[in-house]
C-alpha cells in the first residue's frame, strides 16, 4: 500500500488531500512566463538593436548564455510545481496533517489528532480570496500555543465543516472536551 | 577560439560552475520528488517529462560550448 504520509494506517480513511489554492500557483507562474517573455523579447530585438552581439564568436557566447538562462528557467519551473506539489495538508478520520516542503531542503510534517482539537477558524480575505473562495483555515489544539494552520486553501469553509463534523463523529469518550 | 586562450577557459569554468549548480539542483529536486511525492505516477512522469528536456537542453549548451573552442 502506497502512504500519503510515513505513519498513515492501514484502515485509517483519507477524507481530504488539499494543497494550496491553484491562484497561488498562477502567480509564480506568471512571474516565471515574464522571465520567459524577457528571453522571446531578446532573441527578437537584439539581434536589430545589438547585431554585434551575435557575430562570430560574441555571438557564440551570447547562444550559449542564452541556453544557459533556459536550463535555469526549466529548473525554475520544475522547482515551483515541485513546491506546490509537496505542500499538502491531510485530513483523515483520526488526524489532520500537515507537510511542509520549505525550499529543497526543508520538509516537515505535522500530525494533529482529531480528539484534540478545540476550535476551528476558517478566515477569507481580500478580494482575489473572495473571488476564488480560498483562505486560510486555523486549528486550536489544546495544549499547544501555536494553531494549525492551512495556508491559502481552497473552499475553507468546507474544510472547517469537515473536521468539525469528523469531530462530532468521536465516540463522546474520546473527546477532549466532553460538551 | 583556442582551448587554451584565457577568455575560453573563464567562459568554460563559469559555465561548468553554473551548469554544475543547476544539475546539482535538478537531481536534488527529482530525488526530493521521487521520496516525498504522494503518487508515484506522478513523482515517475514528472522527473522523466523534466530529465528529458533537461538533457535536451544541456546537451544543447554542451555542444555550443564546444563550438567556442
Amino acid at each position: 500500500m502506497h502512504r500519503l504520509f510515513p505513519s498513515q494506517l492501514d484502515d485509517e480513511k483519507i477524507y481530504l488531500v488539499v494543497r494550496q489554492h491553484w491562484f497561488y500557483l498562477c502567480l509564480k507562474l506568471i512571474m516565471w512566463i515574464m522571465f520567459v517573455i524577457a528571453l522571446m523579447l531578446f532573441n527578437k530585438y537584439a539581434p536589430i538593436y545589438l547585431p554585434g552581439l551575435f557575430e562570430d564568436t560574441t555571438g557564440i557566447i551570447t547562444k550559449l548564455f542564452t541556453q544557459v538562462y533556459l536550463l535555469f528557467l526549466t529548473l525554475s519551473l520544475f522547482l515551483i510545481w515541485l513546491s506546490y506539489y509537496l505542500n499538502v495538508q491531510i485530513v483523515t478520520d483520526r488526524r489532520i496533517v500537515d507537510i511542509d516542503q520549505v525550499g529543497l531542503f526543508s520538509h516537515t510534517v505535522s500530525e494533529l489528532h482529531i480528539e484534540n482539537i478545540e476550535d476551528v477558524t476558517s478566515e477569507t480575505n481580500g478580494i482575489f480570496g473572495t473571488i476564488f473562495n480560498y483562505g486560510m483555515v486555523f486549528v486550536q489544539t489544546a495544549g499547544t500555543i501555536e494553531r494549525f494552520e492551512f495556508d491559502n486553501v481552497p473552499n475553507p469553509t468546507a474544510i472547517e465543516k469537515l473536521i468539525l463534523d469528523l469531530y462530532e463523529q468521536l465516540p463522546h469518550h474520546e473527546r477532549l472536551h466532553k460538551g | 577560439m583556442d582551448s587554451s586562450n584565457t577568455a575560453y577557459l573563464l567562459i568554460a569554468g563559469i559555465y561548468y560552475i553554473i551548469t554544475g549548480i543547476i544539475i546539482f539542483f535538478s537531481i536534488f529536486g527529482v530525488y526530493i520528488l521521487i521520496r516525498y511525492g504522494q503518487t508515484r505516477l506522478v513523482s515517475l512522469t514528472v522527473s522523466l517529462l523534466y530529465g528529458f528536456f533537461f538533457l535536451i537542453l544541456l546537451a544543447q549548451s554542451f555542444s555550443t560550448l564546444q563550438n567556442l573552442k
